[in-house]
């Protein structure tokens, strides 16, 4: 049985999305932007039923929610807040908190794992942007 | 017109009198020139280049034959390369991943992870709600797999 075929639940969610599907080395690596987080999330619940708790190390799913520079985003933390940075980097200043559910704008992304926003109180800064889900 | 045919005929002669050897020695010096035909072999016999070795892509297999084919005289060739990509370099990649795991992981101190020929590898204890989010986390770092030897305990 091809990868493709044991995870083929999770492919063809990811073709119905336009996400790119290629098999590397053993490793199956899923690919690209869907329109939204329920999306998302449903091919996170598709590949942890395929492969409980992501033990196999067949897959690498690595699909964001399309945004754009000016769009809003939510905070997904578990609960706790979201801290914003001066700068790139989880060692740099905190220039302010924001809380679970808040909505920011997203001014600028920075690369895949920091973008930068601005909160509805007007503190702008750079938050981790796995927190971060565009609405 | 008779001297014509005479000369014709001469060329003719001429050409079909070209040794093997010597086409074959042309065909290797345009191999020299070629940084990536260094593993290519060529051999004439009878005017028939066979082609042997190894290149790293399609590409270079089938410009390696036109050049071949280019030798004047070489009638046609015999086209055995071996494609053989080269094994892949992960010093970047594994530079980049142990650059941003630490961010990635900051939040879950009870992970350690390590980086291997661009695998990501997960070791230590989580509780099940907060895989999913340090799964995310490591794949959006676009590793070349993640090997999640993480141990579950509780919800």
């Amino acid at each position: 049985m091809t990868l493709t075929d044991k995870y083929s639940a999770l492919v063809e969610k990811a073709k119905q999305n336009n996400v790119s599907v290629k098999e590397e080395s053993g490793v199956l690596k899923i690919t690209g932007e869907v329109p939204n987080g329920d999306i998302k999330d449903e091919m996170w619940k598709i590949y942890n039923q395929l492969d409980p708790n992501f033990k196999s190390g067949e897959i690498v799913l690595n699909v964001e929610v399309k945004s754009n520079e000016g769009d809003k985003v939510k905070v997904v933390t578990e609960s706790g807040n979201l801290n914003i940075r001066q700068s790139p980097g989880t060692e740099q200043y905190l220039v302010g908190k924001a809380a679970h559910g808040d909505i920011l704008t997203l001014l600028k992304k920075v690369d895949k794992q920091w973008w930068y926003v601005r909160t509805s109180e007007g503190v702008e800064g750079y938050c981790y942007a796995q927190y971060l889900e565009p609405i | 017109m008779l001297t014509l045919v005479l000369l014709l005929g001469a060329g003719l002669v001429a050409c079909d009198n070209v040794k093997d050897s010597d086409l074959e020695s042309k065909a290797m010096e345009i191999m020299a020139t070629n940084p990536e035909a260094v593993n290519v072999d060529v051999t004439v016999v009878d005017k028939v280049a066979t082609l042997s070795g190894s290149v790293a892509d399609d590409a270079t297999k089938s410009f390696v034959e036109s050049s071949v084919l280019g030798v004047k005289g070489i009638k046609s060739a015999i086209n055995n390369i071996m494609v053989v990509p080269p094994a892949p370099d992960f010093t970047e990649m594994n530079a980049a991943l142990n650059a941003a795991l630490p961010d990635a992981l900051k939040d879950h101190p009870t992970v350690v992870a390590s980086v291997n020929e661009g695998v990501i590898t997960l070791t230590g204890e989580v509780k099940e709600k907060d895989l999913p989010m340090i799964m995310e986390k490591v794949s959006a770092l676009n590793p070349a797999g993640v090997q999640n030897n993480l141990t579950v305990k509780g919800k």
